[in-house]
């Protein structure tokens, strides 16, 4: 790739993830309203919000310190990196050798890590609340998270994002492989616990007992609490976009000319869509459950992808 | 040129020690002189490592001193060379650390001798890791225990601490026992003590002897580890020291039982069969979730800290297990990936446990607590450390751009590979190997999370978190160093592995250097496996200008930000620190999830005004059970006490019975000597 | 192997390892509903995945086996157990013996053990379908766990049925099916047993006010 793709590529992945993450929590919101037989707020609402918070100002609790002031950017800017590492409409990712999915994974704890410190920096027990639960939800996340992941990499022969891509979209029986079933169905439920939707969290609730994200994000405010919802959607966006362009990859573009960008991008746009979709779908169906059966849940996540990967070994 | 600048970090080391006994009324100044000399001496240690390192080939030094029948032979190879760079990092760091943290104990008891066994310890460690005869390896060995331990019950008027002594010494020569016994096998098929002869002799000893000194060393050199069955005594002596000496013992003294394991599976006692490194992966994930599962339960930093010792050593023992499986199967490659992850996180764990410790020790020095109930809020008074802390909780928490992720990095990257092995069984040891490394990584977080959270944030929670005033310069500064070494060993990961892999290669015999560094579009060196490629340094460099182009967008979008400031909401209540949350509130519900594990407890106490109806207070006792006390030791220490009582007939008092056990013997000796 | 084998292959075994997770699922939910419809889920891709390898295969009495799947285990039996459920009235909750994290440990271990134990057949090269056998073995060892470890009489009819889902399958992936007769008196046998273990425990219900193992097995002397 010459100079100017070099540059063009990464300015249009962030365009494109962060420009379309509220949309799409805006497109859940309206379905989701729909489907309760009520009109919904308009699918471009979450950027009228964002819009509204960064323009005001902040208030900040007199107890908290300079981490709750940093929080904010950390969390942005650790989710733009892990934009920059994610083929979106091309397989060729922007930021070729500086991160495979590992780093990924542990980007998200790192915004996670300062979301939960300065949820407990307000000296406030909902926060210490939403705290402890986001990490007891996390934690029992990631064995399956990076078992399912380790899967698809043992199967195309990489951890990095892109080869994972460029790899099933030259040899589409991997595809057919079981065990990548297996890993799909785990990486599913473990994107519903990191994400923070029903039957994990509910993303809609007051009560702050029944929170965990909001919980932990409820002392922001002003142009913080902009950064931190965007960031949030933007996580959903980028789990989805990791599921979609590992396991349903063909239209991504495998060069830079115009037409092969344009069709991959209303590819990806119509395949977000589909499992956006399919999330309302399970929010509506299910009940939230109750917190100490969501390691439950996860568990039965960790053993479809131990399940996963021993049939790879064993099976091939 | 090694060998001189070794020698000489010896007598300074030994001289140093001197000084501080000399001092009867200046302790001070006496205790200053000494650390001052440590410090220079741990500069000459580095100087060596550097030297050997840099491509010197290995040096022998022997010394004839005292007695011609022990031979003086020590030996400076590129493994030794890591592990003194090690030491000596972590000593300078500490000796500098030190001179501010004996503050404490000035005028208030007697630190002559503080000093003098400091120095000691520190020249025993590095003697340790580069001696080449078995016999100068136990004299120092055991020195360094007996040394530890006088170190440990410093604060002797504490009952806890002597107990704490006490099990740690018993522990100690048992494992010391046993390493006796294996070198001892050793050198009936080696004919001499020395470590060349047993070098030599390693493909000659027949498989059953083998697999006996493979269990010898595993319990000798695993109980000063603190692997986990043989834990106990971690987390008791080391919160029982003094801070500046649990930074030591936790950051190098069990790391020289990792020394002791390389040692023996990769030089002595090769080839090894697989199972022997399938075992160590066992113990190593066993340690790891067990270690990190009690840390989250402890209320006192520095138990918590101890704990997370065994987790670390669990992942190193990954790494090394990993290593030796591949090379059983002749992988020579990955054998060299997965020893060069281990002996990295080795080198991390020591810079961030020291940090830590260091950290703690301030804590410890500004509020005379170590319970983190009974803190809060200090990253308002402690601006300095909280800063430090935050940086070492990071690290351990393995979060990028850090010096822990990159060795976390290592150890995913060697377990995926493998598949590589024919057995299947041991692929599937090696996933579940994986699942458990995730999930003591989070747990990891969470730990941390809780311990800088709830120490340094929100409202303090008693009067000696409040008035907490920050330590002394020296301490920080010192701190401050290792702190900026984690840092730029995260982000320039290529050069230490490039030193790490010069090790490597010479334990395993492959030099992978070609095929584990690249360049990335900055032309900087990276990390790269057959998976894929790995730069911190430039996820840095994007995150950093990520940062400058959202601060200038949302500047421009609202110019005269303002933060207003204001008490937390509390439901009308004024905030106070007991609606925060807690240490134990914190982490009860894992205490719960794995309650297979930790058997929690519970015990509610009620006191009733009026009988069964008013109730006037609650008491909530909580607390988990260690269940290797109760199955394991208490077990073992009865039988022992029992075993013992059957036998006390032998000891009458009187001396005729004594002097006829003597006669006894020496009639025997006769007979069977004739 | 051409491609189309290939394809065909996979196709089968993703379909298998859907079987094995609605198993997992009945080992994993706490809800009964949910098990039984797990029951039907797994029961409708085992018709389909009979049906697939009649087609592949061309032999055709798999066909008749398919039609009486689909008539008795997918429609008849899920149909009268939601029934029985219906008229008995129970508390919907699933007890289990073992809590749910050891008994879903134990459910990983076997799913394991099934898998180690096959893989030496699977060394051969030109095997296909290669799922087929070590989740036909799980899911009949899983079967054999539920019956073990849950409390309430209809869990372990379900346990049952798991079994035989199992053992069917296992015949059908290697051998093509048993022969039909025996095909035959297999279903047969599982629907009577069905229908006597529901009237058993509407009796049992009106009686003892109770269908819960645990506290029946009070009534021995």
């Amino acid at each position: 790739m010459d100079l100017s793709s070099k540059i063009a590529l990464p300015v249009l992945q962030l365009i494109v993830i962060v420009g379309l993450a509220p949309l799409v929590k805006g497109f859940i919101n309206k379905i989701e309203a729909r489907f309760q037989n009520r009109r919904g707020p308009s699918i471009f609402q979450p950027y009228y919000n964002l819009i509204k918070l960064l323009r005001k100002d902040a208030v900040v609790s007199e107890t908290a310190s300079w981490i709750f002031r940093a929080t904010p950017y950390v969390t942005f800017i650790s989710i733009l990196i892990i934009a920059l590492l994610v083929p979106v409409l091309s397989s060729a990712v922007p930021a070729n050798f500086t991160g495979d999915v590992i780093l990924i994974i542990y980007l998200f704890a790192l915004g996670r890590f300062f979301l939960a410190l300065s949820s407990l920096d307000t000296g406030s027990a909902f926060g210490g609340m939403g705290g402890m639960r986001e990490m007891m939800v996390s934690t029992m996340a990631e064995p399956a998270l990076m078992l399912s992941v380790f899967t698809v990499s043992l199967a195309t022969g990489s951890t990095n994002l892109g080869n994972i891509t460029s790899t099933m979209v030259d040899q589409s029986t991997i595809l057919l492989n079981p065990s990548l079933f297996l890993a799909f169905a785990a990486l599913a439920i473990v994107i519903i616990a990191e994400a923070g939707r029903i039957p994990v969290d509910n993303p809609f609730t007051h009560l702050e007992l029944t929170m965990i994200h909001e919980g932990m994000i409820l002392e922001f405010s002003g142009r913080y609490l902009a950064l931190i919802e965007w960031a949030s959607s933007m996580k959903l966006l980028l789990l989805l976009t990791i599921l979609v362009n590992t396991f349903l990859p063909w239209g991504i573009a495998r060069d830079m000319t115009f037409p092969a960008m344009l069709i991959s991008f209303a590819l990806y746009v119509v395949k977000i869509g589909f499992f956006a979709f399919l999330i309302v779908i399970l929010e509506m169906s299910f009940a939230k459950l109750r917190i100490f059966r969501v390691p439950n849940l996860l568990g039965t996540a960790l053993v479809l992808s131990i399940l996963a990967i021993i049939s790879l070994y064993v099976v091939g | 040129m090694a060998e001189h600048l070794f020698i000489l970090s010896i007598i300074l080391f030994a001289t140093g020690s001197l000084f501080a006994l000399c001092f009867y009324g200046w302790q001070r100044v006496g205790n200053y002189i000494s650390l001052i000399f440590a410090a220079i001496a741990s500069c000459f240690g580095i100087a060596t490592a550097v030297v050997v390192l840099s491509g010197g080939s290995p040096v022998h030094i022997d010394f004839h001193l005292l007695l011609p029948i022990i031979k003086y032979n020590f030996l400076l190879d590129p493994l030794s060379a890591y592990f003194i760079l090690t030491i000596s990092v972590i000593s300078f760091v500490a000796c500098i650390y030190s001179l501010g943290y004996i503050n404490l104990y000035v005028g208030k008891r007697d630190i002559r001798f503080l000093g003098f066994i400091y120095n000691l310890f520190l020249l025993s460690m590095i003697l340790v890791v580069s001696a080449n005869n078995a016999f100068v390896f136990m004299i120092v060995w055991e020195l360094m225990t007996f040394l530890s331990y006088f170190l440990v019950i410093f604060e002797h008027e504490n009952k806890e601490n002597r107990k704490a002594g006490l099990m740690y010494i018993i522990m100690a020569h048992i494992g010391s026992g046993l390493l006796a016994i294996a070198f001892f096998i050793m050198f009936t098929y080696a004919g001499s003590f020395s470590f060349d002869d047993f070098r030599q002799v390693a493909s000659q000893i027949p498989a059953v002897y083998k697999n006996i000194i493979f269990f010898l060393v595993l319990v000798g050199f695993g109980i000063k580890a603190g692997i986990f069955p043989l834990h106990l005594w971690l987390p008791m002596a080391h919160p029982a020291a003094p801070s500046n000496v649990s930074m030591i013992m936790s950051g190098v003294m069990i790391k020289t039982a990792i020394y002791g394991f390389i040692r023996f599976y990769f030089e002595f006692v090769t080839p090894c069969p697989p199972w022997w490194g399938v075992i160590i992966l066992i113990f190593g994930a066993g340690s790891a979730l067990l270690g990190i599962l009690y840390a989250l339960q402890e209320r006192d930093i520095k138990t918590m800290l101890a704990y997370s010792s065994v987790e670390n050593i669990g992942i190193i023992l990954i790494g090394i297990g990993l290593s030796m499986i591949f090379r059983s199967y002749n992988l020579m490659a990955l054998s060299s990936l997965a020893m060069i992850a281990g002996l990295y996180h080795l080198i991390n764990h020591a810079v961030f446990k020291c940090l830590l410790f260091g950290c703690a020790g301030n804590i410890y020095y500004s509020t005379h607590t170590k319970n983190i109930e009974e803190l809060g809020g200090l990253i308002k008074r402690l601006q300095v450390t909280a800063p430090l802390f935050l940086v070492a909780a990071l690290s351990i928490s393995a979060i990028p751009p850090l010096n822990g992720f990159m060795s976390e990095w290592l150890i995913f990257q060697s377990l995926l590979n493998g598949f590589n092995i024919p057995s299947v069984l041991i692929k599937i040891e090696t996933i579940i190997c994986g699942a458990v490394v995730a999930l003591t990584g989070a747990l990891v977080a969470t730990c941390f999370i809780r311990a800088f959270g709830i120490s340094f944030l929100a409202l303090p929670r008693t009067e000696h978190a409040k008035h907490a005033k920050e330590v002394p310069v020296i301490m920080y500064v010192s701190m401050g160093l290792l702190a900026g070494l984690c840092v730029f060993m995260g982000v320039f990961p290529a050069r230490i592995m490039m030193t790490v892999n010069h090790v490597s290669s010479h334990l395993v015999g492959i030099n992978i250097i070609k095929s584990i560094t690249a360049y990335d579009w900055m032309q900087t060196k990276i990390v790269q496996t057959n998976f894929t490629g790995i730069s911190p340094k430039s996820a840095a460099v994007f995150g950093l200008m990520l940062l400058a182009i959202t601060f200038g967008a949302l500047t421009a979008i609202r110019p005269r930000f303002a933060r207003r400031f204001y008490e937390t909401w509390t439901c009308g209540i004024s905030p106070e620190p007991r609606l925060e949350y807690t240490g134990a509130a914190f982490s009860r519900p894992f205490a719960v999830i794995f309650k297979g594990i930790l058997r929690p407890k519970l015990d509610v106490a009620k006191v009733y005004s009026v009988p069964n109806f008013f109730v006037k207070s609650m008491t909530y006792v909580g607390g988990v059970t260690s269940i290797f006390e109760s199955y394991l030791y208490t077990p073992v220490s009865n039988f022992v006490l029992k075993a013992s009582d059957r036998v006390r007939w032998i000891h009458t008092g009187n001396i005729h019975v004594y002097l006829a056990y003597i006669f006894v013997t020496l009639i025997i000796l006769i007979m069977f000597f004739r | 192997m051409t491609h189309q084998i290939i394809v065909n292959s996979r196709t089968v075994d993703i379909l298998a390892v859907l079987m094995l997770m609605s198993t997992i699922v009945l080992i994993g939910s706490s809800r009964l509903r949910v098990c039984i419809w797990a029951y039907a889920l797994r029961s409708f891709v085992l018709a389909l995945v009979s049906g697939l390898i009649a087609y592949f295969s061309g032999i055709h009495h798999i066909y008749v086996a398919t039609g009486v799947s689909i008539a008795l285990k997918v429609i008849v039996i899920p149909g009268f157990l939601f029934y029985i459920i219906n008229k008995i009235k129970i508390k919907e909750d699933v007890e289990s013996f073992i809590n749910y994290t050891m008994s879903l440990f134990i459910a990983c271990g076997l799913i394991l053990i099934a898998y180690y134990s096959t893989q030496s057949i699977l060394t051969f090269e030109n095997v296909f379908m290669r799922h087929c056998l070590p989740v036909s073995l799980a899911i009949t060892l899983l079967g054999f766990f539920v019956m073990i470890s849950r409390k309430k009489a209809i869990t372990q009819i379900l346990g049952l049925l798991a079994m035989e889902d199992g053992l069917f399958f296992a015949a059908l992936s290697t051998s093509y099916g048993m022969p039909l007769v025996v095909e035959l008196g297999v279903f047969f046998d599982i629907l009577v047993s069905v229908i006597i273990m529901g009237i058993y425990v509407y009796r049992i219900k009106e009686t003892f006010d109770t269908i819960d193992t645990d506290v029946l097995r009070e009534l021995r002397e």
